[in-house]
């Protein structure tokens, strides 16, 4: 039941029947967000297990074109293709070579790597972690120094990728690295394409606020990597990795995490018996109200490009509010449950069972990751509002 | 936007452009000021007043999404003229009445000779109207209404009453015997408290009763409410755009104000909120047009839209610096207009409740 084939064919309505079918008969209950977690996330062999069975039914890849695997959906139909993945509770998977690796290379790889990694990715048997951040090279991400020196037929890199997502359960690496030292510091950076079992390479991960150890750190010492694994051209690869910076936005600006934590907001009050305290009820009106009105802000500009418009700078507030709304839901969370909230690790309120500490500190990376919120207001002040640049400010 | 939405913006820019000046409304702080009613003939000459009017009472047939294109752009230019309270509003009321007098009232609205107001309220922070204590004994109406907007004295009250089977709405004199008027200055105009002693209605009979009196005042309101919404929208809009064009030409310490990243990222800020009050307005308008379960909508927006307004104003004028404060800068103006509308028709805080009121109903369904 539930073939998504031809979802052309069908209806945005029927599509979205058929979707939520599906899900309801194949999502392990198990492993749905709750509200004892309710930003639950999939990684290693269980991220790998349920992508394999999305996959095996068809539903893999809804932004990939058909001709590569993909399912071809609309952007409306994707749309709604993640409205049903939040209905249904599904946890979120950071697969990086479908969202991020895999566009990239339908838009600038060559056909080799296309031929090559794209069916892999899809079935898994390759999993992306993304090398851009370092050290020294956070929100100014173009100061970064990891080098890549060509050598015959090969590019020896050496330096430090950090916040390497999920770097201990991957196969592979996508990297901004340096090849060459331009006046612009754009300028001069590849992308380059690395299998992570490569001799030279170390990963070391980082316990994160929440106790996960979801970031890593990547060491390149001498690591040999064929030139081919280059994509796009030489010292351009940041125009590469720019190409879906718009949709990344948007993808990044989904109410769904805060429809999450308005959900555990309620069942708190209720399991707290709050709901006749005024100043609880109105905070929580307030985050009620502001929830609404960014799904309506969010789905004009959704439709707006689904109508065949373009991302513009003006995606970037996406991220700033969603991400912020995040912080105040989570933090309206932990406070009404007074020292429940103080409580590291599992609480019992009335009947809910929830880890207030897990999703108040899993709020806290959202305004930092993907350029902090101060970037963004620095690219909406610039691009959408017009005021001039900082004196001090470099590009 | 479709093509008669984008001609009334045009030509409401253009209108708004030859003959709005703020530097009419300076001078005078504290003291109710009356409508323009040269301006208010304009408007009418332009088709602007009563657009909601069925084509049965000599209207166009027009609706809200063409007021709510007209209030965004009233807005943006702190226009004082009282198009919601007197020409929406009391357009939508007229629309449920079949009586001569409905016809004779309207043909009134949309020349712009007589200024037509709804006198709903009895008490501060009131949302609902199908229960007023104002009686309509004999013909002749006793009670009190306040915060009634855009009172002239030969205007025509469209009151809110009871009477021997129900509610009902009868239309007045303003200068009608029995009618006790006190303005206030409100905003850019007035608000009157009006008390009514046996004062005799128009047209020897009541516009609006029963059940056809409930449904058309909470239209009204609903409407009147959705306008609103866009009016404060635009207000706020307004005074961001002025506040941009002030910090860009401000130079201290040799550089645009503007070009400081502590004002970029305040400006932003206000503009992400602007945009959540145009999403939240626009869905409100959609669900007024779907005629059914508007209520959760139109709360949401107008206390987003109230809100923005009134915190894109005190930021307007704190980044303006002193020139802020002082009566010549227009931006005050904006501030004092947006501090009449916030509270007008339902304050945030009444609309947030009556909004997660109605979302809990709804999940119980």
């Amino acid at each position: 039941m539930s073939e998504p084939a031809h979802p052309d064919r069908l209806s945005d309505e029927q599509f979205r029947e058929r979707f939520r079918a599906w899900l309801a008969a194949n999502y392990p209950a198990e492993l749905k967000q709750d509200s004892h977690r309710p930003f639950r996330r999939l990684r290693g062999d269980a991220a790998v297990a349920w992508l394999r069975r999305v996959r095996q039914a068809g539903w893999r890849a809804p932004a990939w074109p058909r001709e590569y695997g993909g399912m071809g959906l609309s952007f409306r139909k994707q749309l709604i293709y993640h409205e049903e993945l939040e209905h249904a509770g599904v946890a979120r998977i950071i697969d990086l070579g479908e969202t991020q690796l895999g566009p990239t290379l339908i838009q600038c790889g060559s056909e080799a790597q296309k031929a090559h990694y794209l069916p892999r990715i899809l079935s898994c048997e390759d999993v992306w972690c993304q090398g851009y951040s370092e050290p020294g090279a956070g929100s100014d991400l173009a100061s970064l120094r990891t080098s890549a020196v060509r050598e015959g037929e090969a590019f020896i890199v050496n330096g430090q990728k950090i916040w390497t997502t999920h770097a201990t359960d991957s196969t592979h690496i996508f990297t901004l690295v340096r090849t060459g030292k331009f006046a612009k510091k754009q300028q001069g950076i590849s992308f380059l394409l690395i299998d992570l079992a490569t001799p030279g390479i170390t990963v070391r991960p980082i316990v994160n606020l929440a106790g996960e150890d979801e970031f890593c750190e990547v060491f390149f010492d001498n690591v040999r990597v064929p030139a081919a694994q280059l994509v796009g051209e030489l010292d351009q690869g940041w125009t590469v990795a720019k190409a879906l910076l718009g949709y990344e936005r948007i993808w990044i600006g989904s109410p769904a995490l805060a429809g999450k934590a308005l959900e555990l907001a309620r069942t708190l009050v209720e399991e707290l018996a709050l709901t006749n305290d005024a100043g609880v009820m109105d905070r929580l009106a307030q985050l009620a109200a502001d929830l609404h009105d960014y799904r309506l802000l969010y789905a004009e500009i959704c439709d707006s490009i689904a109508d065949g418009g373009k991302p513009g700078p003006d995606v970037s507030m996406l991220k700033v509010y969603a991400s912020e709304l995040l912080h105040r839901l989570t933090e309206f969370n932990q406070e009404v449950a007074a020292e429940s909230g103080g409580i590291v690790g599992d609480a019992r309120i009335g009947g809910a069972l929830t880890d207030l500490h897990w999703q108040f500190m899993m709020a806290r990376p959202v305004t930092i990751f993907a350029g902090a919120n101060e970037i963004q207001r620095d690219i909406l002040a610039k691009t959408v509002l017009g005021l001039p640049a900082e004196a001090s400010a470099r590009n | 936007m479709d093509d008669i939405s984008a001609m009334l913006r045009d030509s409401a820019a253009d209108f708004l452009e030859g003959r709005h000046d703020l530097s009419r409304l300076k001078g005078s702080i504290g003291q109710p000021q009356p409508v323009d009613r040269a301006l208010w003939r304009e408007m009418g000459e332009l088709g602007w007043l009563g657009l909601e009017l069925p084509e049965s009472l000599g209207g166009s047939g027009m609706g809200l999404r063409e007021s709510t294109v007209l209030a965004e752009q009233f807005g943006r230019s702190a226009f004082a003229a009282p198009y919601v309270a007197a020409s929406l509003m009391p357009a939508v009321l007229l629309s449920f009445a079949g009586t001569p007098g409905a016809s004779e009232l309207a043909a009134a609205l949309q020349g712009g000779d007589k200024l037509l107001t709804l006198a709903w309220q009895e008490k501060r922070d009131q949302l609902d109207a199908d229960a007023p204590l104002a009686r309509l004994q004999d013909g002749r109406v006793s009670g009190c209404k306040v915060f009634v907007p855009a009172v002239e004295d030969d205007g025509v009250l469209l009151v809110s009453v009871r009477d021997g089977s129900g509610l009902a709405v009868v239309a007045v004199a303003a200068d009608a015997s029995g009618v006790t008027r006190e303005d206030f200055a409100a905003g850019l105009g007035a608000v009157s408290t009006l008390h009514f002693d046996k004062t005799p209605i128009l047209f020897g009979a009541s516009l609006l009763s029963g059940n056809t009196a409930q449904m058309a005042l909470q239209r009204t309101l609903d409407a009147g409410r959705v306008a609103l919404s866009a009016q404060l929208e635009g207000l706020g809009s307004g005074m961001l755009a002025r506040t941009l064009d002030y910090v860009k030409g401000r130079v201290q310490f040799g550089r645009a104000i503007g070009s400081f990243q502590v004002i970029h990222h305040r400006c932003v800020d206000l503009y992400i909120a602007a945009q959540l009050a145009g999403a939240s307005w626009r869905n409100a308008l959609r669900a007024y047009e779907g005629g059914e379960d508007a209520g959760a909508a139109i709360s949401a927006a107008k206390a987003r839209c109230a809100d923005t307004a009134q915190r894109i104003g005190r930021e307007a004028i704190q980044m303006h610096g002193a020139m802020g404060f002082t009566e010549e800068a227009d931006i005050g103006l904006y501030l004092r207009a947006g501090l009449q509308a916030y509270a007008w028709l339902g304050t945030p805080l009444q609309h947030r409740r009556r909004f997660m009121a109605i979302e809990a109903e709804a999940e119980h369904v």
